[in-house]
């Protein structure tokens, strides 16, 4: 008796929690619909340094970068709970948010390029930001790498671990750079050495609030996809143990 | 001058046409994995219904 009722609120705990990201899907398709009109008819289009109508490439290409970078932080979070705790939820969660984060920075390197080349007249550039971010994408991939090559549960998620905390250590440096060192990217918030150089590339009020809904629409995507990935790993890994059950039986 | 006439909106629609299009390629990605371990499960159920009928 007792057994079915654990089965059957460990079904309900898992339908609320389907629900939760349903929910979240929906909010995050809204938020995007109202985020495309912001950009594509509320916003003001950019000077001619800044691409004129390119310039709108801006509020996505800031929001990818938010969650690409973000994302490795969450990474690295999860990965300082899984070595403290050693629960395998924690490495899940650290996975799926690396897979996102590749998502989000090839999204970042890609529109970055496409707005480069109106504004820069070049595609790319090796300045310190762009080859931090490109260095970013490629540790990102290799940290998918890893987990792919080591078979060992626990082996793989205490490396995965180690190696997501030393790749967060980037974030900070990629956040730096452009304000401490000579830089063609310009920094949008805060300081930056490189502001007279660029003609002070300053937010306006009416586009900062669109560029604050947009960061707040990719958080929601990012939670979205972070949860529904995060459900998948958890049932590849049930699947798993019932085959392996199976197999010894 | 309107958005379309613009000589870089070329620029700027390629790269929302990309973002837009890379997260729906994931979205597909995970209804795909999702629809894999549906089957994957259901299989395994069968499975299992059989060695549990096997013992008895």
């Amino acid at each position: 008796m007792e057994g079915v009722l654990s089965t059957q609120a460990s079904a309900a705990q898992g339908q609320s929690r389907e629900s939760l990201t349903r929910a979240l899907g929906v909010a995050a398709a809204v938020m995007l619909a109202v985020a495309l009109v912001m950009v594509f008819v509320i916003a003001p289009p950019g000077d001619v340094r800044s691409g004129g109508e390119a310039q709108r490439i801006f509020y996505f290409h800031l929001s990818s970068a938010w969650i690409g970078f973000g994302a490795w932080l969450v990474t690295a979070f999860c990965g300082v709970r899984y070595l403290q705790t050693r629960d395998l939820q924690w490495d899940r969660r650290a996975h799926a948010s690396a897979e996102i984060g590749v998502l989000f920075i090839t999204m970042t390197l890609l529109s970055g390029m496409l707005w480069g080349r109106p504004t820069w007249n070049a595609w790319w550039t090796w300045d310190f930001k762009l080859t931090l971010s490109a260095l970013q994408f490629l540790m990102y991939l290799a940290y998918l790498m890893l987990r792919g090559g080591l078979e060992n549960v626990n082996q793989r998620a205490r490396f995965a671990s180690v190696y997501g905390i030393v790749g967060a250590l980037t974030v900070p440096l990629n956040f730096l750079v452009s304000r401490v060192l000579q830089s063609i990217h310009p920094a949008v918030f805060g300081p930056s050495v490189n502001a007279a150089q660029q003609g002070g590339f300053g937010v306006s009020a009416d586009r900062m609030v669109i560029l604050v809904f947009c960061l707040a629409t990719f958080t929601m995507i990012y939670l979205f996809f972070f949860r529904s990935r995060v459900a998948l790993l958890e049932r590849e890994d049930a699947l798993a143990a019932r085959k392996a059950a199976l197999l010894d039986a | 001058m309107s958005l379309l006439e613009d000589r870089n909106a070329v620029y700027l629609f390629t790269a929302y046409g990309v973002i837009l299009g890379a997260m729906t390629v994931y979205l597909v990605t995970l209804w795909l994995r999702r629809r894999n371990l549906d089957r994957d499960d259901a299989i395994l159920r069968q499975i299992e219904e059989e060695s549990q009928q096997d013992k008895h």
